[in-house]
């Protein structure tokens, strides 16, 4: 019974509303485009604040819809904790996108996201990367696709650049070229590496590479 | 702030001369007369109350304590709450609740055994709470000055009923992007209020 009594009072602590400051008013503004750069009216966009799950449950702090340019303009209370706060886009013809940001993206109150790019569903097609190592002595790093990607969660705080962890499927446009760039460490030759550029033509399809290093 | 004290000595100035003009008996007196009302908000300009909100209908209670010639000196507290109307300016929070506290001076003009009117002027210092039923999503601080009329009439020796006009600017303290500021920064508000007087 005690124990029962001392995890209800720790979920009552722990679980707790994120605090506001009402004399700081931050600025959230932005403009949904397509892949033709023309603006998307009426679209769904959603501000949340993440509240982390030790300690905070989240809020859906705004909401409504760009206007007939495209343009959104949220002002919201400010958190009084530094968590992230999401611009959450949502709509049943575009692929639906997030957008994490902190206190530290926002310039004089103001984060401005300018235009985002939304794509429609049949717009978009997979690529995924195979890793095969035949060679134990072998890393690959530095995987880069240049091209028209589309990233539905874009991170404005990267977490770590420096990690080891490689992207391996994209969301990307049909109907284009990419080039594909990595580079291959050779440990067993005195860790010298060499670059590889490889052109992938995309079409309708997911399409798929397989990288043997 | 400035602003708000050349005010607010013009208008003690302009009362001053009014008394001279009357040239009554001096005389101090410490007497409780205490108003409670209820007045329609009506906000005006471009800032947020009156852009972002509706207000609802606010309730208000006043002392007048120190009496001297036809002066009175008092204080009083309004309340007022708000129902959020766009919420992309002032966030998923249903209500915004402006509260003041504030003294006043008023003069008061008998026109005759029934009537009076009672013009005033007052400083107060405004609390605006920004709440989901009992989720508090912080509040934002101000100052107000206020300038308005009482219209009194008296029903017997102790009560009378009154209607009042008054003007009241605030300014608040915000944080927020440049071309925002004057949005959030201010509010003005005409009040037409009637209430008991006892």
């Amino acid at each position: 019974m005690k124990k029962i009594v001392v995890l209800l009072l720790f979920s009552l602590f722990s679980c707790g509303e994120i605090p506001y400051d009402g004399e700081t008013k931050l600025e959230i503004s932005g403009k949904l485009v397509d892949k033709q750069g023309n603006p998307l009216s009426n679209i769904d966009v959603n501000i949340n604040v993440i509240g982390n799950i030790d300690s905070y449950n989240s809020d859906l702090i705004s909401f409504g819809k760009t206007n007939s340019e495209g343009k959104f303009i949220f002002l919201i209370p400010s958190p009084m904790v530094d968590l992230p706060i999401e611009i959450e886009i949502k709509n049943t013809a575009y692929t639906d996108k997030k957008i994490l940001s902190k206190k530290n993206n926002f310039i004089n109150y103001k984060l401005d996201l300018n235009e985002i790019l939304l794509s429609k569903i049949d717009e978009l097609t997979t690529f995924s990367i195979v890793l095969n190592q035949t060679n134990s002595n072998k890393q690959i790093k530095d995987v880069k696709i240049e091209g028209l990607l589309y990233e539905n969660i874009l991170n404005l705080n990267p977490i770590n650049e420096e990690t080891n962890y490689l992207i391996t499927d994209y969301s990307i446009f049909k109907n284009q070229i990419i080039t594909l760039k990595y580079k291959v460490i050779d440990y067993a030759n005195n860790g010298s590496f060499e670059n590889f550029q490889i052109s992938i033509p995309i079409n309708e399809d997911a399409t798929e590479f397989i990288i043997n290093y | 702030m400035r602003k708000f004290s050349i005010v607010l000595i013009c208008l003690l100035g302009s009362l001053s001369c009014l008394s001279q003009i009357k040239n009554q008996k001096e005389e101090l007196k410490i007497k409780g007369e205490f108003r409670i009302k209820m007045y329609v908000p009506i906000h005006i300009g471009n800032n947020f109350l009156a852009k972002s909100y509706d207000s609802n209908i606010g309730f208000g209670c006043n002392a007048d304590l120190l009496h001297y010639n036809n002066f009175i000196l008092g204080g009083g507290f309004d309340y007022t709450s708000y129902s959020t109307t766009d919420i992309t300016r002032a966030g998923n929070i249903r209500n915004a609740r402006l509260s003041s506290f504030y003294g006043n001076l008023s003069y008061k003009f008998v026109v005759n055994n029934k009537l009076n009117l009672v013009p005033h002027i007052g400083i107060g210092s405004s609390k605006i709470d920004f709440k989901s039923g009992d989720r508090n999503f912080g509040h934002q601080n101000g100052k107000d000055i206020r300038i308005g009329i009482y219209t009194d009439y008296k029903l017997n020796q102790s009560v009378g009923l009154f209607i009042e006009l008054q003007y009241i600017t605030s300014c608040f303290t915000i944080n927020t992007s440049p071309e925002f500021i004057t949005f959030y920064d201010n509010a003005k508000i005409m009040q037409l209020g009637f209430g008991l007087k006892f």
